[in-house]
């Protein structure tokens, strides 16, 4: 897996390298690579499709922009997803995050998901409504930074280089954002004091969550 | 129990433990707390059911493809400067710039009906003149006065 992900990285680079020779057919598959990617994560940070359009596009025309600068230093995902990241941060100044409207949910939270049972669609909404809402409510770096790491199977190091800021600084980010969402959430998790419904070590077949070590072997979800 | 409840430090590297980012000794100690302290492993559940509540973030249902407005941008800005020039957006401007001119002209055309307003700065400064240029020798300071009450409204 770590394979296909720096052959991935060559082929960027590689594709990088022509569109500094002005080639648009390079750009047209760097999209056809990337645009999926980059717009759900837009789209997960702003809670708007329309938003999420505009922003990518703009990210995409970035790259275009800086084809003759770019050096092949780092990972170009990690400049692409940095590009973004700015762009989100950039929009936050304008217009802070709404939460996302019910008609562009795609998926609706599952309470048994995590072991919480629910009879009723009514609990369902109100989970759904208050995930939203704590999702909203998180600082945007830490939003970020927990997307990045649970979305993107970016590990910290990754993180640090997309938003700029040391590993340490991350680890903060993230631990903080779950400690808001925990507190936030507290209704729909299970007391401490209950037995956990599956360690790290050893995953649900086809569970939705994925340790930190399988993402650092790249096991990436989308 | 309740003494882990709330220790942000165990809560910080339970964090980094469930991302995999804990090196291999400090992996194998908290699994060792783990295992001892049913506090600490309740933590642990409660944020994995966290990360698994939030596999659910809300994905977008539809994501379009933005291949042929990029490349769009991105051909027009290969084009010269006076290409560029004409495919601005004129037609949208028109009817805007059509409005402004039409109403430009209305005001010049209605200036003459419009009623002519003596300010007090004006009216000052008319009387001002009006006493500067009086004759001075040959008009006595008390007909000076009049005068200048009768000019001064």
């Amino acid at each position: 897996m770590d394979e296909d992900r720096q052959q991935q990285a060559r082929e960027d680079d590689r594709l990088m390298e022509r569109l500094a020779r002005d080639d648009q057919s390079a750009l047209a598959e760097l999209m056809e690579r990337w645009q999926r990617p980059i717009f759900r994560f837009v789209y997960r940070q702003l809670g708007e499709s329309e938003a999420a359009e505009e922003l990518t596009q703009e990210a995409f025309w970035r790259i275009w922009r800086a084809r003759a600068a770019y050096r092949p230093e780092g990972k170009f995902s990690a400049f692409l997803f940095r590009t973004a990241a700015r762009l989100c941060m950039d929009h936050y100044r304008r217009r802070p995050r709404r939460p996302i409207q019910d008609s562009e949910r795609a998926l609706e939270v599952a309470p048994a998901a995590i072991g919480f049972s629910a009879d009723d669609a009514a609990c369902e909404h109100q989970l759904a409504e208050a995930l939203e809402r704590a999702l909203a409510g998180l600082p945007e770096k830490q939003r970020l930074a927990l997307q990045l790491g649970r979305f993107e199977g970016r590990n910290y190091q990754e993180i640090a280089e997309i938003l700029e800021c040391s590993v340490g600084a991350v680890e903060q980010l993230i631990f903080r954002a779950r400690a808001r969402l925990r507190l936030a959430l507290a209704d729909f998790l299970p007391p401490t004091d209950a037995p956990p419904a599956r360690t790290r070590k050893h995953p649900a077949p086809g569970a939705l969550s994925m340790s930190g070590k399988d993402r650092r072997d790249g096991k990436a979800r989308s | 129990m309740a003494r882990h409840d709330h220790n942000p430090e165990d809560l910080a590297r339970l964090s980094a433990w469930l991302d995999g980012e804990l090196d291999a000794a400090a992996d194998e100690q908290l699994e060792a707390r783990l295992e001892r302290e049913p506090a600490l492993r309740g933590q642990a559940g409660q944020l994995e059911a966290l990360d698994r509540l939030l596999a659910d973030w809300p994905a977008p249902a539809h994501i379009p493809d933005l291949r042929p407005a990029v490349l769009a941008r991105v051909e027009a800005s290969l084009e010269p400067w006076h290409r560029r020039l004409w495919m601005l957006p004129w037609r949208h401007l028109a009817p805007t710039a059509g409005w402004a001119m039409a109403g430009v002209l209305a005001g010049f055309m209605m200036l003459p009906l419009m009623p002519q307003h003596r300010t007090m700065a004006q009216a000052a400064n008319e009387d001002m003149m009006l006493s500067m240029t009086l004759p001075r020798e040959l008009v006595l300071i008390s007909d000076f006065h009049e005068l200048d009450v009768e000019v001064t409204p």
